[in-house]
Parts: structure tokens; C-alpha cells; sequence
């Protein structure tokens, strides 16, 4: 009855613990995505639980420190792109945890460069060439575009509109990437391994005894 | 409470890697085959336990419940901490896998401390003695968790005083609750099953 009674409490433990709500991991779940000139960083150790006030620096694939911060009370921190290469993001709290991961140079699209040549195209200080493109301003003045600097100016706008388009998107690939670590599988899994071991040690002792 | 990869020196991850060796080999030289199923559902407990998480103050901090394995099996809770950590960085990536050897130091001799803490309960003449050091021993295994984190954390440049302060501050919430579970689940396993737990005097 004893035996039955203890059975019974300790399945339910593990029962409730398996499936309860609060089940997640405790581990640093660090992913960044990159807008435009900018690489958003988030860190969190559940949805809940945002990993605030940690350490943040990016180095450089010679082992250079770009740049160092701090996460917010959102658990995300935001930084200018420094230079198109790879950049690992080092992530470390005070008490040990430590994460990191490295974002690819092709992933980035652009780099922050001192002015942007977009503004200042329809106040006419344009080249004119032979194969300037005629436009009509606001004002109702023409107004000729260097063909070179118009594909620039249009390939900022898409690249702006997309990334906005987009905004939520990445955010929401972050999140689905955030709890793929710890399924039902992984726990029942580590049940296996823990019986297998003490089986195997089991069968050790037996012999051991045996002699 | 575990310590990530990268954060400690080569130094320190082989010495953890050290003393696990020699506690662990030690403790399964001694075990004996009737204690094994024991420490098979004890070790399952401890796996899954670091999935609770308790979300309270501004630290995220989960169940450790090492008090209780130390509690239940003595000198055997080490290499059951050590096998439960094991998989924990496998299948979950919780800290990684050099730095487990320093991490069943950090949870295992805590385990061990709360295995003697828990005998002291036949000098306490008093029905409630095996619920009250059962609550001492969860909650000081945490206690000792959190100092020796930060004692290990000054190899990684940190200061001792600011280190431990913040590790206690993380876990007191933990160490409540942990002392709590400790305590009903002895005080229920002293019920229905005593001889489930050591025998109060043997400190062997």
C-alpha cells in the first residue's frame, strides 16, 4: 500500500512538473535580426522572463570590440551596423549566463555611412549628363536626375519600405525560433537515459556482488 | 545557477572537472544496488525541476530542488546531479557541456552539505524536526549554490561581494520555495516510507 501511495505521489509530480505552463527553459535564448543600417538584438530567458541589464558586445571577425551595451527592461538592445563583415554578438549576465551568436556579412545590406545621398535630389544639385532623367518637382519646376543616383535614391525606398513591411515579420521568425529547444521528446528522452544509466550501473553492482 | 560556456578560465573548468571525478567515482564505489531505483526517480525530479521557473523579482531563477536529491540520497546525490546536469546541457542547453564538471561542484556538494544539515535532526527532540530541517536543508543548499557561484565567479573577474549579493538576491525567492518543497516531501516520505530516507545516524 506504502509502495503504491509513493508511486503515486512522485508520478504526480513529475506529471505536474512535465506539463506545467510555467515549463521553460532556462537558458539564453539570443537571436538579432538586422533593419536596415541597424541590428536589433533580443534576449530573453523565457516569453516572460527578458534577460534585462545584461552585457552586450560585438566584435569583429579579427577579434576586434566594434562597439559594447546593455540590454533595456525589454531585454533588447539596438546598434548602428559599424561595418559589413561578419559580427559576433557576445551576450553575458552577471551571474554566468553567457550567450553568443554571429551574424553573416551577406545578411547585412547596408552599412551607416556619414550622408545619405537621398535628400538634397530634388533641390537640383545634380549632375547634368547626357542621360539625365527628366522630373517635375512639387513647385512645378523640371528637375534632371543623374540615372546612377536615381537607381541609388530607388533602391534605398524599396529597401526602406521592405524593411518596414517586413518589421514584424523578423519579429515574429525571432519568437517561433525562441522555445524550439525543449520539447515532450527531449524531456522523456533524459527519463530514458537517467533508467539506462542506473540500469547499467545496476548490472555493474550485481556483479560486483557476484564475485 | 548554471554558469554558461566561455565565462570561466581553463584552469578552473579542469579543476571543476577534477573534483567531480573524484566525488563522483568515490560516491558510485559506495552506492549500493538496492539504493539505485531510488536514485533513478530522485535523478528524474532533479532533470526536470530546472524547467520550473519561478517568475518572481526581476531575476529569472528556476527550481533547482539539489537540497532534496542530497536530502534523499547522500553521498549518491552527486553523481545523480552530475547525470541530471548532464542531460540538462544535452537536451536543453543549460549551461554546456565543458563547464558540467564546475556546475555539479556549484549543485552537488551544496547536496551533500544538505545531506549532513538534514542528519542533525536527531539532536531536536520534536515531532516537527524532520519538516524543519528538511526546510533547512532546501533552503540552505541554495544558499550554499549562491556563494559558491560567486566565489567561483571571481576566476572570472568579478568581485566576490557584489557577485554573491546578486546571486543571493536572484535566488531567495528560490530558496523559499525550495526549502518548502524539501520540507513536504520529506516530511510525506518520512510518513508512508521512512526507510526511504537515511538513517538518522548514519553519517557514513
Amino acid at each position: 500500500m506504502k509502495t503504491i501511495k509513493v508511486s503515486l505521489y512522485l508520478f504526480i509530480c513529475v506529471v505536474i512538473i512535465c506539463f506545467s505552463s510555467q515549463a521553460v527553459a532556462h537558458r539564453i535564448n539570443l537571436h538579432a535580426y538586422v533593419e536596415g543600417e541597424t541590428c536589433h538584438v533580443e534576449a530573453s530567458f523565457s516569453q516572460s522572463s527578458k534577460v534585462q541589464h545584461a552585457h552586450v558586445e560585438v566584435w569583429s571577425p579579427q577579434g576586434d570590440k566594434l562597439l559594447k551595451g546593455t540590454t533595456d527592461r525589454e531585454g533588447r538592445f539596438s546598434f548602428k551596423i559599424p561595418q559589413k563583415t561578419d559580427l559576433k554578438i557576445v551576450l553575458s549576465t552577471r551571474l554566468g549566463h553567457r550567450s553568443d551568436l554571429t551574424i553573416k556579412a551577406d545578411e547585412i545590406s547596408r552599412v551607416k555611412q556619414g550622408n545619405d545621398p537621398a535628400p538634397g535630389l530634388f533641390n537640383g544639385e545634380i549632375g547634368h549628363s547626357h542621360h539625365d532623367t527628366e522630373f517635375i518637382n512639387e513647385s512645378g519646376e523640371m528637375i534632371l536626375v543623374d540615372p546612377d543616383v536615381l537607381q541609388e535614391m530607388l533602391g534605398h525606398t524599396v529597401e526602406h519600405a521592405l524593411d518596414e513591411k517586413f518589421k514584424t515579420f523578423y519579429a515574429m521568425l525571432s519568437k517561433t525560433q525562441e522555445e524550439d529547444g525543449i520539447t515532450a521528446s527531449r524531456i522523456i528522452a533524459g527519463f530514458g537515459y537517467i533508467l539506462g544509466v542506473c540500469g547499467f550501473v545496476m548490472f555493474l553492482t550485481s556483479r560486483k556482488k557476484g564475485n | 545557477m548554471h554558469i554558461s560556456e566561455g565565462v570561466l578560465s581553463a584552469p578552473v573548468i579542469v579543476s571543476g572537472w577534477a573534483v567531480t571525478s573524484v566525488i563522483t567515482g568515490v560516491a558510485l564505489w559506495k552506492i549500493k544496488g538496492e539504493e539505485l531505483p531510488k536514485t533513478a526517480v530522485i535523478t528524474s525530479v532533479f532533470f526536470v525541476a530546472s524547467l520550473i521557473h519561478i517568475p518572481l523579482g526581476p531575476f529569472s531563477a528556476h527550481l533547482i530542488l539539489h537540497g532534496l536529491v542530497g536530502v534523499i540520497l547522500g553521498y549518491s546525490a552527486y553523481p545523480s546531479i552530475f547525470l541530471g546536469l548532464t542531460l540538462q546541457a544535452v537536451l536543453f542547453q543549460h549551461g554546456g557541456i565543458t563547464v558540467i564538471g564546475i556546475n555539479a561542484v556549484i549543485m552537488g556538494i551544496p547536496a551533500i552539505i544538505s545531506y549532513w544539515i538534514f542528519n542533525f535532526r536527531i539532536f531536536l527532540p520534536s515531532t516537527f524536526k524532520v519538516s524543519f530541517f528538511g526546510f533547512a536543508a532546501g533552503a540552505l543548499a541554495t544558499l550554499f549554490s549562491g556563494l559558491l557561484l560567486a566565489l567561483i565567479l571571481i576566476t572570472a573577474g568579478q568581485a566576490f561581494i557584489p557577485a554573491a549579493k546578486l546571486a543571493l538576491a536572484a535566488h531567495f525567492p528560490v530558496m523559499i520555495i525550495e526549502g518548502a518543497i524539501t520540507a513536504a516531501a520529506v516530511s510525506f516520505l518520512s510518513r508512508v516510507r521512512p526507510e526511504t530516507l537515511n538513517k538518522e545516524i548514519s553519517f557514513n
